[in-house]
């Protein structure tokens, strides 16, 4: 034991005395702290006194736990692992993982004083395994192998079992070193009584057949000669884990094990020993049936019990009923158990059904998860849901027409992360492409998710804009709402086609509200877009005009509230406008471009040089009476080409009236030869949705038609 | 296999840190972070292992969590541990802490960072269970204390 000086026990600084002032140092002060107490520790290594080296490796520790790099100690403590003092050989042969990795030049010094510690007293050779099991790289091993081997034949069950276990790291790290010795170390084991050293004997079996598993046979023997005789938990538990791996292996000796594993199921007690067996038998022993129903048996007994890890032990035995129908006859005691189920348990009864849902348990695990969703779980719920929906192409879903509009809008009102959001987007991009005909029921989906949207004032509220940071730079990333919203108006912006009028309005209509604007400012584009697609869309089917003006001030109430209008899309609705519509009309929406173009800005022009001749302090806009003669002259040509092509409408409407009356006559004679054919036809067949399977294929296009084109080639 | 086994308080600090498995030491402090944020889960009604399905340290690997009085003990192991055995483990743990220490507390841990890793390396070694009856351990760090005392 250590005795300091007087001089010493005033100057020196205790490790507590470190903790304490650690404590009461300000965060800004801490980087001064810990240099001043790494420079401390550096001299007091150095010190001759040994109770004050003592003092510097105990502060290491602290240190180290602080989160502050100590390798530049490696050298001190490998200098003091040599020491003759035994608590300082002891202290720095546990600080040792601390300060070396496998990279360390300094494992060199460390065989020498490895090999004599191995020689000394059986406390300090343990000590010194204890060590070597935690810094061992590949040199050391290979010099050390030797003097360990040795030691597994040591008289100290203490340093058998170390040297074992040092063993197992040492043929982990160089297999090579495994042929020739394990055999010995088999041959030991085989006398061995000590129930802990047989212990590290199966545990380094298990490490061996991680890196060479074609040496099982070698310990097979040994493994069985074991299960048939012995009594410790502890060993048993061990010998049923290595055993399954061997089965895996040597199916033959499933057979061998059904007689024990069926004494031990009924004498045992230990819940850890029988929940092994259990497993065992889910795994590998489906073809006896005593024993599979007496493991079934007590894995109800699992399912069932208060405690929450023998409940999750119990899930975990049937992920390994392969078949969704073996899972069928516990599924009711499982999604009860959920209810009560904790974090953890929950994740894992999610896994368990994301591997087993299937077409006929899909809307039962559906609804049950969606309703009993937390905050905690919520997350990992939905996605497991959006897992489960489009794993292997909707395989599971035979009703595409209910998943959109009655599943589809819940998950999306429970979705509060990122990443789900954009699981969810490419979920109904997927399911929209797979089965086109759900495109109809887009503005229905779109009104049902954003009007909870906004309805639901705290999601109104705040930014959808997130400060991210990513690695070190901060960066702006939309939240869930809005990446939802965004995909939502770019679905009814594909869809706009096979919409009804009042759909369209009434999406006009909630686009209009001012909230929605303010709320999702950088979806202002894609609103932008969607707007003039559905102005087109409208004009080609209202050729009435009823609608059209009422569209028009909606979507100009809408332009006015937004900020930022982009020249391009105006100019390509002025466009769309002067083919479609009539003078008059035209003029009512002139207000709206009325303002001058603005001139160029001068830094623009910093570093293109403006053409010769070209004055950027003139205004663009030359002569107003200019203006006027070409806008003259075009309406001419304007008015000249609209008459033109009235007449030719008319003509053409004519031919295609002549063309009808034809067609109804031969209509009318074909009828009455189909009559008695039509009336075994029902004419109120059921819309049946086809989800598209095929790969990489756009809607349309069938396999069958490339078939034939390759046959063709 | 035990890969990783760690002591911390439940203000988040690291106490015992032991990595079996050669991690370099950026990818510890990344393993330790959240493995500590996952502390929070845990309640009393809560399992105590869970897969690692995050991928914290391997997706093969399970953790292992247990909490006594102000400190997590924290297990990383792979399929060749049992997962209650490991939980013995950390029981046998508290026990041999709580006669070494005399009823033992955070700050015994803190204070004693020699005696807690040298009761920890007589239980496990290279990431295997080496021991698990008090008895015997506690004989064994008896007879360091009586070998340090005889210098």
């Amino acid at each position: 034991m250590f005795h300091l000086s007087q001089m010493d026990q005033i100057f020196l600084k205790s490790l507590a005395d470190v903790v304490r002032t650690s404590r009461t140092t300000s965060q800004y002060d801490k980087l001064t702290f810990t240099t001043q107490t790494i420079a401390d520790i550096k001299n007091e290594l150095q010190s001759r006194q040994e109770s004050v080296r003592y003092q510097a490796l105990l502060k290491l520790f602290f240190l180290a736990m602080e989160g502050n790099n100590i390798r530049w100690a490696e050298f001190q403590i490998i200098n003091l692992m040599g020491s003759g003092d035994f608590q300082l050989k002891l202290g720095a042969q546990l600080a040792a993982h601390l300060v070396i990795d496998n990279q360390s030049q300094g494992l060199i010094m460390v065989t020498n004083v490895f090999i004599k510690e191995f020689k000394s007293s059986h406390i300090e050779c343990s000590s010194t395994l204890s060590c070597l099991g935690t810094i061992a790289n590949k040199d050391l091993s290979d010099s050390l192998l030797s003097h360990v081997l040795k030691l597994t034949t040591n008289t100290k069950p203490l340093i058998r079992k170390k040297a074992i276990a040092v063993l197992s790291k040492i043929f982990t790290i160089n297999p090579l070193n495994i042929p020739g010795n394990l055999e010995m170390v088999i041959q030991q084991l085989q006398k061995e009584t000590n129930i802990s050293v047989l212990a590290c004997g199966i545990s380094l079996f298990c490490s061996i057949m991680k890196v060479a598993p074609k040496l099982y046979p070698l310990f097979l023997s040994i493994v069985y000669d074991q299960i048939s005789k012995q009594k410790s938990n502890w060993l048993l538990i061990k010998l049923v884990r290595i055993s399954n791996k061997l089965i895996s292996l040597e199916p033959r000796f499933q057979g061998k094990l059904i007689e024990h594993y069926t004494r031990l199921l009924n004498q045992t007690n230990s819940k850890s020993l029988q929940y092994e067996l259990i497993y065992s038998i889910m795994r590998h022993f489906k073809n006896h049936s005593q024993l599979y129903e007496s493991a079934g048996d007590i894995l109800k007994q699992f399912l069932n019990h208060q405690d929450p890890n023998l409940r999750c032990l119990g899930l975990e035995c049937l992920t390994h009923i392969s078949t969704s129908v073996g899972l069928m006859e516990f599924q009711e005691q499982i999604l009860e158990s959920f209810k009560k189920s904790d974090y953890f348990s929950k994740l894992q009864i999610l896994q368990l059904f994301k591997d087993f849902t299937n077409q006929n348990n899909f809307q039962t695990v559906i609804e049950f998860f969606l309703k009993y969703s937390d905050m905690e779980s919520n997350d990992k719920i939905i996605e497991s849901l959006i897992f489960i929906i489009t794993k292997d192409k909707f395989i599971n879903v035979d009703d595409p027409e209910k998943l959109l509009l009655v599943y589809i809008p819940i998950i999306a009102q429970k979705i509060d992360s990122i990443d789900n959001a954009i699981r969810f987007k490419e979920l109904l991009f997927e399911l929209l492409t797979r089965v086109p005909g759900l495109k109809v029921y887009s503005d229905q989906l779109c009104n049902q998710i954003l009007q909870t949207y906004a309805t639901q004032s705290d999601s109104l509220q705040g930014p959808t804009l997130n400060i991210v940071k990513r690695h070190t730079q901060l960066k702006y990333s939309l939240n869930h709402r809005e990446i939802i919203f965004k995909s939502l108006i770019m679905i009814v912006g594909e869809s706009v086609k096979l919409l009804k009028l009042e759909a369209l309005t009434n999406i006009i209509k909630f686009l209009e509200q001012l909230n929605i604007l303010n709320c999702y400012e950088s979806s202002l584009s894609d609103i932008d877009s969607l707007l003039f697609k559905i102005y087109i869309q409208i004009i080609k089917s209202d050729p009435e005009n009823q609608i059209i003006p009422q569209m028009e001030q909606l979507i100009k109430n809408i332009y006015t509230k937004l900020h930022n209008i982009s020249i391009v899309k105006i100019s390509f609705f002025y466009e769309s406008l002067i083919q479609i519509k009539s003078r008059d009309q035209l003029q009512q929406l002139y207000n709206l471009f009325e303002e001058d173009l603005p001139p160029i800005n001068l830094e623009a022009q910093k570093l293109i040089k403006p053409p010769e001749g070209l004055d950027i302090n003139k205004s663009f806009q030359i002569d107003i009476s200019e203006i006027e003669k070409i806008k003259n002259t075009n309406s001419d040509y304007i008015e000249q080409k609209q008459l033109i092509q009235q007449q030719q409408q008319i003509e053409q409407n004519q031919g295609e009236q002549q063309d009808q009356n034809s067609e109804i006559q031969i209509k009318v004679e074909n009828e009455e030869e189909l009559k008695p054919l039509n009336n075994k036809i029902d004419q109120n067949a059921n819309k049946i949705f086809i989800i598209n399977r095929d790969e990489e294929l756009p809607p349309g296009i069938n396999q069958d038609d490339i078939n034939k084109f390759k046959e063709e080639e | 296999m035990i890969k990783v086994f760690l002591i911390v308080s439940s203000s988040g600090k690291i106490r015992i840190r032991r990595f079996y498995d050669e991690v370099e030491f950026a990818r510890q402090q990344q393993i330790e972070q959240k493995l500590i944020v996952l502390t929070s889960k845990l309640s009393p009604n809560s399992c105590n292992f869970f897969k690692d399905l995050d991928g914290i340290y391997d997706k093969k690997c399970k953790i292992v969590m247990r909490f006594f009085g102000t400190l997590y003990f924290i297990a990383v192991i792979d399929e060749d541990e049992s997962e209650l055995g490991v939980l013995d483990l950390i029981q046998n743990i508290v026990d041999l802490m709580d006669k070494i220490f005399d009823n033992a507390c955070e700050l015994d841990v803190l204070y004693h960072p020699d005696k807690m890793n040298a009761l920890i390396d007589e239980i496990i070694v290279a990431g295997i269970v080496v021991e698990t009856n008090i008895m015997d351990i506690q004989e064994a760090l008896k007879q360091q204390e009586t070998q340090i005392k005889n210098k």
